[in-house]
């Protein structure tokens, strides 16, 4: 994990190797971020390519053919309908992959602004966003989605979306701490000097340096996003019928639990990787950002 | 310090009017004809009407909200749309059941993290702290429900050891419900364990090098004292301070996992609410699990005066 | 303390240490940064360890105790005896039962030296209810006796104070107090004073001359010869990992035997001798893996001949003196009046 060393001797540092280039350099050179980055762009192709992938329909119910263990003309087995649960788990990476970034997008809509307002503004702004963020933060993030659910009905874009308030705040605090931290250094209050416009002040040198903690901090947080679809999806409040996700996967494995223990373990597999790939590519990217762009 | 101690608890006062108003606005979240929505797909209008007169929904949103947190502060949460029972009674009969549990995961928590985190902390880079390591990262990533299901495959169904159901209260009889507490404590308490002996860990390591240690050692304390003393107090404060954060994880997770070994527990009353869009009863949830959170982390905050003396004399 | 038989002053030494060798663990490999170390402390006296940072002063006071941060720093030979027992090779179990009952120790920075977590009566009673037994009860009235003794005012009151409510000098005091609780034969003072004030350090190297009465064995490790002169009865100079001198302090200050105490002396400032300017020691210590095979002080040495180039050993020069030079017979060197 951090067994990665952060501080590689620089084999070419020019002036030609940016800091981007220079992050991903490092980031490759770190076995289990690259790995995790593999197996994420993987899935991303697998969700993508689903029809082609799935040897069979994901929806075609077969009753003959219920509960089948893995093996034979079923790789992983078929569910209490007869489903192809191989097929289902290689859909399923569509709506598995797509919720984490509705809610990490919502969560950054929101928590990105209100941190620069706080981190630049400071005083009361700050100090009420601040509160308004602690308060969110003393929920657990399932059931501040869940109460958000319960309001505005169960879909996978309302359950992403109360995901994404939850984790606003979390994303809230990176950017205020990355902009404070860059507001009180030399060159903002030169470019005041010289008369730049806040507006523009943020667009060129605050959001350049806010980036890169933002960047990593969404990574984490998508892999949080999996958790959060997985277990909203398994109480039945999240992914909906007949769309499926390998959270829905799961929980259908678990009603089917005495009749056949096997469902179970795909899915949860694939979530735990999942969640494991984001969270060695958060660790990797956090320890790839040189001292130019690490902050906060 | 008592000082200290009141000025803690005025903090708590802003973040609980804010969690209080924001569950109040959920009503207001809720798309289309409120009352309507509420009261289901099925309802009469005479049944529409009357929940819109139950739930006020007439008066102006202010005086909504006024009369709403007035009955808050009473202790009155209430009705339930669909229970027609009391909010607070509700809730009442099952926060011991989600408490139990979320102790019981947070003692298992700690009892297995704090051990761990000393064993890789004193010797950082042994094969014990890689072993931690690569367990950590993996009890981070396992979502309880699946270690939850894997559970109930392994010692439910197949080694038929401990009940996959059936809570029984403590009052009732104190060694069946241990028996029904550890599979589900197990679950939720395996990522909190892995999160304590991480921090702790840390906190391990960076002790264990400090002058102090030293001199308990030129002393000729025994290995028990200079780690179970000196180290493990000085370490305190991460330590606490992590397990603490584990409340609100560990109650995230007993909503899942109280309905998978079907405790009836605030888990279960939530995700019955959630999909009847009960919101009184919603709102009642939030509030309850927002006090027990800060509530926690009110006494977290004021046990760093024991671990820190400084504190404490200021 | 001490039982009554044991106050006779003997000449059986307290401490002796032959031969040490440590090495540690550097980018250049294992190398030595002390080689060939001898020491004898004896009962009821004060010896000062003496020589500029670097020179292993500090790590030989830590191997007594076998405090030293393994693996980096690993003892490689020699013998550290306390009467019979060789504390180098002594089970970890037999060991730990001896510090802080047979030898102890205190350390240059009183503050981070004591437990932040705990009051000073218990720092105390800690140890006294390990090495003695005592009930929590006899500790604490043992404590107070103990802070009593090291010159705590209101010692009642004290004993219930975080190390964090006493001055630097106090919490030195209490360091103390700890560490010859159980009255040990032996105790290496680590630079006990460098971080206290001037008129703070006198006091607490008169405490310690106060406890030798008992007949403790004192290693005062220091590189202020100021200290040394003024408190110490016997001296021990050491450069570049060796011992090069040691004698009776007067003697030594008299007439120095080897060239680098010479200079050392020569950049004290000294009220008998009127001197137009400090003299300095030109260049450094060299690093522990760029050692000359001979005398290591031969690159900054005044006297350097070419019999320089061939090993020295540490000899005998009678009157209780030992020095490491082999121009030792030829030269007079200058030393300082008292």
């Amino acid at each position: 994990m951090t067994t990665a060393t952060a501080a590689e001797p620089e084999l070419v540092s020019g002036p030609t190797a940016g800091p981007f280039r220079r992050f991903t350099r490092r980031l490759v050179r770190q076995p289990l971020a690259f790995g995790s980055l593999l197996v994420i762009v993987l899935l991303v192709i697998t969700a993508l390519a689903a029809p082609l992938l799935a040897p069979m329909d994901p929806n075609a119910t077969d009753l003959v053919a219920r509960n089948q263990p893995p093996g034979g003309g079923h790789l992983l087995g078929t569910d209490d309908l007869g489903r192809d649960l191989l097929s289902r788990l290689i859909y399923g990476t569509r709506i598995t992959l797509m919720a984490p970034l509705i809610a990490v997008g919502v969560g950054a809509l929101i928590g990105v602004p209100a941190g620069l307002i706080a981190g630049f503004w400071g005083r009361t702004p700050d100090w009420l966003l601040s509160r308004l963020a602690d308060a969110m933060l003393s929920l657990p993030s399932l059931v501040l989605a869940m109460a958000i659910v319960a309001a505005r009905g169960p879909s996978t874009v309302n359950a992403m979306t109360a995901v994404g308030l939850a984790f606003s705040p979390r994303i809230f605090r990176v950017v205020r701490g990355a902009t404070m931290s860059v507001r009180h250094e030399v060159f903002i209050d030169a470019s005041r000097a010289i008369g730049c416009t806040t507006k523009r002040l943020i667009a060129v040198h605050v959001l350049p340096n806010v980036a890169a903690p933002l960047i990593v901090q969404a990574t984490v947080l998508l892999g949080f996003g999996v958790l959060a679809e997985a277990g909203l999806s398994f109480l039945g409040v999240g992914v909906q019928p007949p769309e499926a996700s390998w959270g829905v996967l799961l929980r259908r494995g678990f009603d089917n639990l005495y009749m056949a223990p096997f469902q179970s373990i795909p899915s949860g597999l694939a979530i735990t990787v999942l969640i494991l790939a984001f969270q060695f590519l958060g660790d990797g990217m956090r320890d790839s950002l040189g001292k130019e762009l690490r902050r906060a | 310090m008592a000082g200290y101690a009141v000025r803690r608890l005025l903090t708590a006062v802003p973040l609980l009017a804010l969690i209080g108003f924001g569950a109040f606005m959920l009503t207001f979240m809720i798309p289309g004809d409120v009352a309507a929505t509420i009261a289901g797909e099925s309802a009469t209008p005479q049944r529409i009407e009357e929940v819109r007169r139950q739930l006020g929904l007439d008066d102006s949103a202010l005086t909504q909200f006024g009369r709403w947190a007035g009955g808050v502060l009473q202790g009155d949460l209430g009705t339930s749309m669909i229970h027609r029972i009391a909010v607070t009674q509700m809730i009442g009969e099952r926060l011991g059941v989600t408490v139990s549990l979320v102790a019981f995961g947070l003692l298992i928590a700690v009892l297995v993290g704090v051990p761990a985190g000393l064993v890789a902390g004193l010797r950082p880079g042994r094969w014990t702290d890689r072993l931690v390591t690569v367990l950590t990262t993996l009890g981070l990533a396992v979502p309880a429900f699946w270690l939850a299901t894997i559970l109930i495959i392994v010692f439910a169904i197949n080694l038929g050891m401990l009940p996959a159901t059936g809570f029984v209260p403590i009052t009732e009889n104190p060694l069946r419900w241990l028996e029904s507490m550890i599979l589900p404590g197990l679950a939720i308490g395996a990522a909190s364990a892995a999160d304590v002996a991480r921090q702790s860990r840390s906190a391990v390591a960076e002790t264990v090098g400090r002058d102090h240690v030293r001199t308990s050692r030129a002393m000729g304390l025994r290995p028990r004292s200079v780690v179970g003393r000196h180290v493990l107090k000085n370490s305190g404060i991460p330590i606490v301070t992590v397990a603490s954060l584990q409340v609100e994880r560990l109650l995230g997770a007993a909503v899942v996992v109280e309905l998978m070994f079907a405790m009836p527990g605030l888990g279960q009353l939530t995700v019955s609410a959630v999909r009847a869009r009960d919101i009184p009863t919603i709102q009642g949830v939030v509030l309850t699990i927002a006090v027990v959170v800060i509530l926690v982390n009110l006494l977290v905050d004021l046990s760093y005066a024991w671990f820190n003396p400084r504190l404490r004399k200021r | 303390m001490p039982d009554p038989a044991n106050t006779e002053p003997s000449n059986a030494p307290a401490l002796t240490i032959e031969g040490l060798r440590i090495s540690a663990a550097t980018e250049h490999g294992r190398v030595d940064v002390v080689d060939d170390v001898h020491l004898t402390l004896r009962p009821g006296r004060i010896t000062g360890l003496a020589g500029e940072s670097g020179s292993g002063k500090t790590v030989t006071g830590l191997a007594v105790l076998r405090l030293l941060a393994e693996p980096t720093l690993r003892v490689e030979s020699g013998r550290i005896l306390l009467g019979d027992l060789d504390l180098a090779r002594l089970p970890r179990g037999e060991l730990r039962a001896l510090r802080g009952r047979r030898v102890s120790m205190v350390f240059q920075e009183p503050m981070t030296s004591l437990d932040p977590a705990f009051t000073v009566g218990t720092l105390i009673g800690e140890v006294l209810r390990r090495h003695l037994g005592m009930d929590r009860r006899a500790a604490r009235e043992r404590a107070v006796e103990l802070l009593d003794r090291v010159g705590i005012p209101e010692p009642e009151k004290r004993v219930d104070s975080f190390p964090f409510q006493l001055s630097g000098g106090m919490q030195q005091r209490v360091l103390i107090a700890m560490a010859v609780a159980c009255g040990p034969d032996v105790l290496i003072a680590d630079e006990p004073t460098t971080a206290l004030d001037v008129t703070v350090q006198a006091q607490i190297l008169r405490l310690l001359r106060s406890l030798t009465d008992d007949g403790m064995a004192v290693l005062l490790v220091t590189h202020d010869l100021g200290v040394l002169a003024e408190h110490c009865d016997d001296l021990v100079v050491m450069y570049a990992g060796q011992v090069v001198e040691t004698g009776p302090v007067d003697d030594v200050l008299a007439a120095p035997a080897h060239p680098y105490t010479a200079g050392l002396l020569a950049a004290v400032p000294s009220t008998a001798r009127r001197v137009e300017r400090l003299a300095t020691i030109p260049g450094t210590v060299p690093p522990p893996h760029l050692l000359p095979a001979g005398c290591r002080f031969v690159a900054r040495c005044p006297h350097a001949a070419p019999v320089c180039e061939e090993p020295v050993t540490l000899e005998d020069a009678g009157g209780g003196r030992s020095r490491r030079c082999a121009r030792a017979a030829e030269l007079d060197l200058e030393g300082v009046g008292r």
